[in-house]
């Protein structure tokens, strides 16, 4: 176990094992993607209620639930960089901020969609909502903030500290539908207790949020691909990889 | 299979301009997640190959200019170095 770990502190052997793990995660999380799409909008019922604007959901949700795990990801990454000043905990943490800003994205633009059917409004200003459209400026904020350095050992420093001070907002996400009354429903899935969803409804959104997670590491781990050749540029490994002898 | 014809999966009761759009949306950001960094890391390694065939001095190779997302970055001419 702490050799794998220390194994992931390597920048070639990560490299390497990373490239692996791409290849196969991929295809299968894109085959289940096209899966749990098809079976949400075409196979699974019709909400009794909503009708066929609930279809929205197979998307609406995996890439919310997704956007709040990556933030973690995200500022876990940031703590080790900040804590032990590890290299590829700071190339993790930047690579997952675009990534988490499209889920995001994603979560608010399916979600005014559903919204104006359901509700009959693009957009309000509840809780939820507007806890989530801070997610969104957290991730853009890491992204730009790098952006905005020279000193990239500072950059990735600066970066590290806002997405720990962010994390204050993620149980405001989780538990805004609760503590204040809105328009947006409360959880229909739930870890303890009877899902307030129908089995027919639930399997393929499952199928959905593993994809996306899927999805999400995938595309994390590109990121930190493309992020470690350049940042190793000079290394005889990365010349040898690029072609040449 | 919930629809009865094409046509009616397309209009799903009113609901399909809302419908089908969120799932374009998501599929153009999907996309682009994926292929941003995969077209990154391929024109990282052209560069890097370039590169180092220009300080071997092989002299016959076209030396290809640095893409332009990197020109601030390679211009410093130095490896970047770890913090650690």
């Amino acid at each position: 176990m702490w050799s794998f770990i220390h194994k992931l502190g390597s920048p070639p052997w990560f490299f390497r094992f990373s490239g692996r793990v791409v290849r196969w995660l991929l295809p299968l999380t894109l085959a289940l993607l096209v899966v749990g799409a098809v079976w949400g909008l075409l196979v699974a019922p019709a909400d009794f209620r909503q009708g066929n604007s609930y279809r929205i959901i197979y998307i609406h949700v995996p890439s919310a639930v997704v956007a709040l795990a990556g933030y973690y990801v995200m500022a876990l990454a940031g703590a080790i960089s900040l804590i032990w000043r590890i290299k590829m905990a700071d190339i993790a943490m930047r690579a997952a901020a675009p990534v988490g800003a499209a889920l995001t994205g994603i979560a608010l633009m399916t979600g005014a969609i559903w919204g104006k059917p359901t509700w009959g409004t693009w957009w309000v200003w509840d809780a939820r909502i507007t806890s989530m459209l801070i997610l969104l400026f957290l991730y853009l904020g890491v992204v730009a903030l790098f952006e905005a350095y020279d000193n990239k050992v500072a950059a990735a420093r600066a970066c590290a500290v806002l997405s720990l001070v962010g994390t204050v907002n993620i149980p405001i996400i989780y538990k805004s539908v609760d503590w204040w009354y809105s328009l947006h429903q409360p959880a229909s899935i739930k870890f303890t207790g009877e899902s307030a969803i129908d089995a027919s409804m639930l399997y393929p959104l499952l199928l959905m949020i593993t994809a996306f997670y899927g999805l999400f590491t995938a595309a994390v781990l590109m990121n930190m691909r493309s992020d470690l050749i350049w940042h190793h540029r000079e290394a005889s490994w990365v010349r040898q990889w690029a072609g040449f002898k | 299979m919930h629809f009865d014809s094409i046509a009616a999966a397309m209009h799903m009761d009113g609901h399909g301009i809302y419908v089908w759009s969120a799932y374009a949306i998501t599929l153009v950001l999907l996309f682009w997640l994926l292929w941003a960094p995969s077209q990154q890391l391929r024109e990282r390694k052209r560069w890097i190959n370039a590169e180092a065939h220009r300080r071997a001095g092989s002299g016959n190779f076209e030396f290809e200019s640095v893409p332009e997302s990197e020109q601030s970055v390679a211009a410093e001419g130095q490896p970047m170095e770890g913090n650690s």
